[in-house]
C-alpha cells in the first residue's frame, strides 16, 4: 500500500469488473472438465482391457462361452479394431448417454441407472441437509460455547462421528431402530412422498453420520478463527447489535470455508452410499453398482462410474461458484 | 489515590479509579495492569505513552469492555458518570459507539472484509434515526467526507481495494458514525506508513477539536502524543508512572523513565554521539510488584525505590510523578539529557566506496503479472565499514532490493556484484562461488520471533550455523560464547530458547548468527522497526559498534528517516522502484532535493502541534 493520496482512483468499470472474472473462471473451469470428464472416460473405458483374462472373458461374465457368443461380443464391442478406435466408438457412444447393454439384464444401462438414479438423489440430498444443517448448527454452537460443556460434548462426538465407519453405523442404526424398536422400515425404498421419506431416514442418518462430524469439525474450527478477528472487536466497539454480529459479521464469514467442504462432503455421500443402499436394500446407484461388479457386468461399471465422476466434477465447479459468489475477495481479485 | 482528579476540570467524561486487569494463566492469575487512575476532561485529548507490555491498549479495552477472554478487570470506570464495569454485552450496546468510541490499530483487519464500505458505515450510524435508502447513502457519503474522502465511489467498494490509509479513514468514520462524547484511537497509525501516518493524525486532531470530543491516543511515540495531545500518560510494566500536560513533559521529564524514554528516541534534527539507551527489557508486572516498577532498570535506583509501591505523586501543579526520589535526581536527569544532546565533534566522513563490496547497477524487476516494477534501474555501491541507509516506504522496493542482492529474488536487468562476484543469476554460480559470496553478505530480518527455530536453543542455532560457515572451527563452543559476548549477550543465553528471551535479545542472537560466516557486508532489512524504542537504541548502538570495531559494513532498509540518520553514512531514497536520492546523510536530510525526500521528512514525527497542522 503505497497510495498516499486520499482521493484514489476508482475504477469506472466496477460494473463490468463485478461481474466479468466470475464468467471467466466459469469458462476456464468448464474447459477443464472437458478434459479431465476425457481423461476418466479413458480410465473407465480401459477396465475391459485392465479385467484380468481377455476382454471377451471379461463381458462373457457368467455366460456360457460359445463360438457363437465371443463372435457377437466381439462383433457388439469391436474387439477386433485397434484400441484406440474401440475407445472413439465407446466414447462416441457415451456423449450421446448410450453405454451399450447391461449384459445380466439385457436392458440398456442408460434405461437401468435412470430407474434407479431417483431414489439415489434423494437419499443423497437427504444426507446432505442433513449433515449441513446439523453439522454447521453444532460447530456454531460449539464455537460459541468454547471450552464449556456443549463444546466438549460436541468435539467428543466428532472424534466418534468421524472414526465410525459408515456400515457399522448402518447395521447398528439397523438393529437398534428398525430390529428392536421398530420405528422405521429395514429395507426398501418405500412407495414414493412420506413413504419414501420415512424409508430413507435411517440410511440417511447413517451416510450423514461421519460427513456430519467433518462439517462439526470445520465449522468450529473457521467460526472460532472469525469470532478472534479484529473486525468483530471492532463491531462490537461501534455498539453494533449481538444479532447482527452473530449473522453478517460471524456466520457469513465463518460459512464461506465451509462452502467448499460443502462440495466434498456431497461427494463423500455418493460413494458412501454404495454401502448404506446394500445395507438397507434400497434399489439405488450404489447397489446397481455392487451388483455390477458382482456380476462382472462391465458395461453398467462403465455407465456408473462414468455418471459418478461426473457428478462429483459438477459439484466441486458448483461449490467454486458459490464460494466466488459469497467472498467478494475471490470475485474481485484481492490487490 | 486519584491521580488527575486534581488537575482537569471537574466535567470530566471519564473517570477510572483502582483499576486492576488480571490475566488467567493455567491456575495462576498474572497482574497486567494494577492502581490505574485516570481522569479525562469533556474535549480533553490525552494521550497513553508506554512501549509493549506497558497496559496502555489493556487500560484503554476495559474502558471499552472489550477485554479478551482470559483476562479480568477490576475497580471502577465511570463514563458520563455512570459506572459502566458490570454492563451486560446488551447494555454495552448503547454506551459503545454512543458514549465511547475505538479506531483499532490495524486497518487491514479491523473492517469486514465482505462489505462494501456504505453497508459499514450505514449499519454503525444511530440505530434510532430511521433514514430511508436514499439519505442514508447521503448520510454515508457526508460521513466520507468529514474523514477526507471526498470521491463518494469509495462507498461502493470492498475494504480490500483500499488503501491502509483510505481503510483506516473507513474506519474513523464507522467508529464517529454515532458520534461519540469520547474516542479512543489505539496505535491508530503503526501499522500504516509514515506519510500516511501524519494525515491520519491530523485527520484525528481535527474531528477531535471540531466535534469538542475527547480523545484518548494509545501510541509508543512520544513526539506523536506530544503533538496531537493536551495531556500524557506515561506507562511502564503496568503502571502508569508520569502524568504531566504534553509541552511541560516534552520540556522536563520527572520520572526516571519518561526522561530515559525521550532520549532513546532517535532524533532526525542532529546525528548523536550515541543513543542513550535502556539495559534490558520492560518485565511482567508481577516481577517488578511491591516496588518501583522502573527501579530494575534505573541509573537511579537505592534501596528505598524497591521498599514499596510508590504512589503517583503531585511534584508540582497538574504534574504527577510516581519517583520517590525525584527531588534529589531531577538536576541529575536534567544533565544526562544535556550530556545525551551531544553531536560527535566529526563525523566520520563518507568518503565514496573505493572497494565496493556490494555493487548493484541499473537493476531492474517487474513480479509476474504486475504492471509497476518492484525496481526501476536501481543503482546502489557498500563498502566494508560504511553504513549505508536505503529509506522508503512499504511499496518502495527496499526489501526486493535486499532479497535480490542474497539471491532470493531473481532480477529482469541490470547487475549485481558480491565480493567481485556477478550474482545476478544466482542459479548459474558454481559452489565455490556461491558460498564466497554468503559468507561477504549476511541478512539480519525485521522479525526476531520469526527467524530463529523455537524448538532449539540458542546455543545449538549458533553452533550449526558455526559448522556450516567455518566447518574447521575445533571449540565451537567457545566460539558460540565469544559471537554472544560480540552482540552484549551473557555467555549462559546458549542454554536458553528463543521463547524466553525479549525482542531485543532475539535480535542480538540474529545478529550474531550473522556474524558466524564474519561476513562483510550485514543487511540488515528493518530490523529495529519490530522493537520498543529504548531496546532499538540498544540494537542500533551494537551495530554502530560493530561497524566501527569489525570494518563492518551494513546496509540498512528502513522506513525511519531518524533511524538513519543516527546511524548511516550514506543513504538512498527509495519510491515506487526508483532511487530519488543519494548522498551524505546529513545532506540528504538538511538539504533534501527531491520532492519525496521532502514529504519524508514533513511526515516524521516531531513533538510539536505544527507537525500536525502544516
Amino acid at each position: 500500500m503505497s497510495a498516499v493520496t486520499v482521493t484514489e482512483p476508482v475504477g469506472e468499470r466496477r460494473q463490468l469488473s463485478d461481474r466479468w472474472p466470475i464468467l471467466l473462471f466459469i469458462v476456464r473451469r468448464l474447459a477443464a472438465m472437458v478434459v479431465m470428464l476425457a481423461l476418466v472416460s479413458f480410465l473407465v473405458f480401459s477396465l475391459v482391457h485392465l479385467a484380468p483374462g481377455n476382454p471377451v472373458d471379461a463381458l462373457l461374465g457368467q455366460k456360457p462361452r460359445t463360438p457363437e457368443t465371443v463372435a457377437a461380443l466381439t462383433a457388439q464391442f469391436h474387439l477386433d479394431r485397434p484400441f484406440l478406435e474401440q475407445y472413439a466408438i465407446w466414447a462416441s457412444g457415451a456423449l450421446r448417454f448410450d453405454f451399450g447393454t447391461a449384459i445380466q439384464s439385457g436392458l440398456p444401462v442408460m434405461t437401468q441407472i435412470a430407474s434407479r438414479l431417483p431414489v439415489s438423489i434423494a437419499l443423497g440430498i437427504f444426507a446432505f441437509l442433513l449433515t449441513m444443517i446439523v453439522g454447521v448448527g453444532l460447530g456454531i454452537l460449539a464455537a460459541m460455547r468454547r471450552g464449556r460443556t456443549a463444546d466438549r460434548v460436541t468435539t467428543a462426538s466428532v472424534v466418534v462421528g468421524l472414526s465410525t465407519p459408515t456400515f457399522v453405523a448402518a447395521i447398528l442404526l439397523l438393529y437398534v431402530f428398525a430390529v428392536l424398536l421398530s420405528w422405521f422400515p429395514a429395507y426398501g425404498k418405500g412407495s414414493g412422498g412420506l413413504d419414501t421419506l420415512w424409508h430413507l431416514t435411517l440410511p440417511a442418518i447413517a451416510l450423514a453420520l461421519g460427513s456430519c462430524a467433518y462439517v462439526v469439525k470445520h465449522t468450529r474450527a473457521a467460526m472460532i478463527d472469525v469470532l478472534d478477528q479484529d473486525y468483530i472487536t471492532f463491531a462490537r466497539a461501534r455498539g453494533l447489535s449481538r444479532t447482527r454480529i452473530l449473522l453478517t459479521y460471524s456466520l457469513r464469514n465463518a460459512l464461506i470455508p465451509v462452502i467448499t467442504i460443502g462440495g466434498v462432503v456431497l461427494g463423500g455421500l455418493i460413494v458412501g452410499a454404495v454401502l448404506v443402499e446394500v445395507t438397507f436394500s434400497i434399489q439405488g446407484i450404489g447397489q446397481l453398482l455392487v451388483q455390477s461388479a458382482g456380476a462382472k457386468d462391465l458395461p453398467v461399471i462403465q455407465g456408473v462410474t462414468m455418471l459418478i465422476g461426473v457428478l462429483i466434477i459438477s459439484i466441486n465447479l458448483c461449490a467454486d461458484v458459490i464460494y466466488m459468489l459469497v467472498d467478494p475477495r475471490l470475485r474481485l481479485g484481492r490487490r | 489515590m486519584n491521580a488527575a482528579a486534581a488537575t482537569v476540570p471537574s466535567a470530566s467524561i471519564l473517570s477510572v479509579t483502582d483499576l486492576r486487569v488480571t490475566r488467567l494463566d493455567g491456575d495462576d492469575l498474572a497482574t497486567v495492569v494494577s492502581d490505574i487512575a485516570l481522569e479525562v476532561a469533556r474535549g480533553e485529548s490525552v494521550a497513553f505513552v508506554g512501549e509493549s507490555g506497558s497496559g496502555k491498549s489493556v487500560t484503554a479495552k476495559s474502558i471499552m469492555g472489550l477485554l479478551p477472554r482470559a483476562l479480568t478487570a477490576e475497580g471502577r470506570v465511570r463514563l458520563n458518570g455512570r459506572d459502566v464495569m458490570g454492563l451486560s454485552e446488551r447494555e454495552w450496546g448503547g454506551v459503545r459507539g454512543r458514549e465511547v468510541g475505538m479506531i483499532m490499530q490495524d486497518p487491514f483487519t479491523s473492517l469486514n472484509p465482505i462489505q462494501r464500505c456504505a453497508r459499514i458505515i450505514g449499519e454503525s450510524l444511530p440505530r434510532d434515526a430511521t433514514l430511508d435508502r436514499a439519505a442514508r447513502r447521503e448520510e454515508v457519503v457526508r460521513r466520507l467526507a468529514e474523514v477526507g474522502i471526498t470521491d463518494p465511489s469509495v462507498a461502493d467498494r470492498y475494504p480490500f481495494q483500499l488503501s491502509g490509509g483510505m481503510r483506516q479513514r473507513v474506519g474513523i468514520a464507522a467508529a464517529l458514525a454515532r458520534d461519540p462524547d469520547l474516542l479512543i484511537a489505539d496505535e491508530p497509525t503503526t501499522a500504516l506508513d509514515v506519510t500516511t501516518q501524519r494525515g491520519i493524525l491530523s485527520l484525528i486532531k481535527r474531528i477531535q477539536q471540531a466535534r469538542n470530543m475527547s480523545l484518548i491516543l494509545i501510541t509508543h511515540d512520544l513526539r506523536v502524543a506530544f503533538a496531537t495531545c493536551d495531556r500524557v500518560y506515561v506507562m511502564y510494566a503496568g503502571s502508569v508512572v508520569e502524568v504531566a500536560r504534553s509541552d511541560e513533559l516534552d520540556r522536563e521529564p520527572l520520572h526516571p523513565y519518561s526522561s530515559a524514554l525521550l532520549l532513546s528516541e532517535p532524533p532526525l534534527d542532529q546525528r548523536l554521539r550515541e543513543l542513550v539507551a535502556i539495559p534490558g527489557s520492560v518485565p511482567a508486572p508481577d516481577d517488578v510488584a511491591g516496588g518501583c516498577v522502573f527501579a530494575p532498570r534505573c541509573d537511579w535506583a537505592r534501596e528505598e525505590c524497591t521498599a514499596g509501591t510508590p504512589a503517583l505523586r503531585e511534584i508540582e501543579p497538574g504534574r504527577w510523578s510516581a519517583c520517590v526520589r525525584i527531588a534529589e535526581v531531577r538536576a541529575d536527569m536534567a544533565r544526562a539529557r544535556d550530556a545525551a544532546a551531544q553531536v560527535p565533534d566529526q563525523i566520520e566522513g563518507p568518503a565514496a566506496p573505493p572497494d565496493a563490496v556490494i555493487r548493484v547497477e541499473v537493476v531492474s524487476k517487474t513480479f509476474a503479472g504486475a504492471r509497476i516494477p518492484a525496481l526501476n534501474g536501481v543503482s546502489v555501491d557498500v563498502a566494508e565499514g560504511e553504513c549505508v541507509g536505503i529509506v522508503g516506504e512499504s511499496g518502495s522496493g527496499k526489501t526486493t532490493l535486499a532479497r535480490a542482492i542474497i539471491g532470493l529474488e531473481h532480477i529482469s536487468s541490470g547487475s549485481i556484484h558480491v565480493a567481485g562476484v556477478d550474482v545476478s543469476a544466482w542459479a548459474k554460480l558454481p559452489a565455490g562461488a556461491a558460498r564466497q559470496v554468503r559468507s561477504a553478505v549476511q541478512m539480519v530480518f525485521q522479525d526476531p520471533y520469526s527467524s530463529l527455530n523455537p524448538k532449539r536453543s540458542i546455543g545449538w542455532t549458533l553452533a550449526e550455523a558455526v559448522r556450516t560457515h567455518a566447518p574447521r572451527t575445533t571449540d565451537v563452543k567457545g566460539e558460540v560464547a565469544r559471537l554472544l559476548e560480540s552482540v552484549g549477550l551473557p555467555a549462559a543465553t546458549a542454554r536458553k530458547r528463543p521463547s524466553s528471551l525479549s525482542g531485543g535479545m532475539r535480535q542480538r542472537v540474529a545478529i550474531a548468527r550473522a556474524l558466524v560466516a564474519r561476513p562483510r557486508v550485514l543487511i540488515c532489512d528493518e530490523s529495529v522497526s519490530a522493537l520498543d524504542v529504548s531496546v532499538q537504541a540498544q540494537i542500533l548502538n551494537l551495530l554502530h559498534r560493530l561497524k566501527r570495531e569489525q570494518h563492518l559494513g551494513v546496509l540498512f532498509i528502513t522506513h525511519d528517516l531518524a533511524v538513519v540518520r543516527q546511524i548511516a553514512d550514506r543513504v538512498y531514497v527509495m519510491n515506487r522502484g526508483r532511487v530519488v536520492e543519494s548522498g551524505p546523510t546529513d545532506q540528504i536530510i538538511e538539504t533534501p532535493a527531491d520532492p519525496y525526500t521532502v514529504q519524508l521528512l514533513k511526515a516524521a514525527p516531531r513533538a510539536t502541534n505544527e507537525w500536525l497542522s502544516d
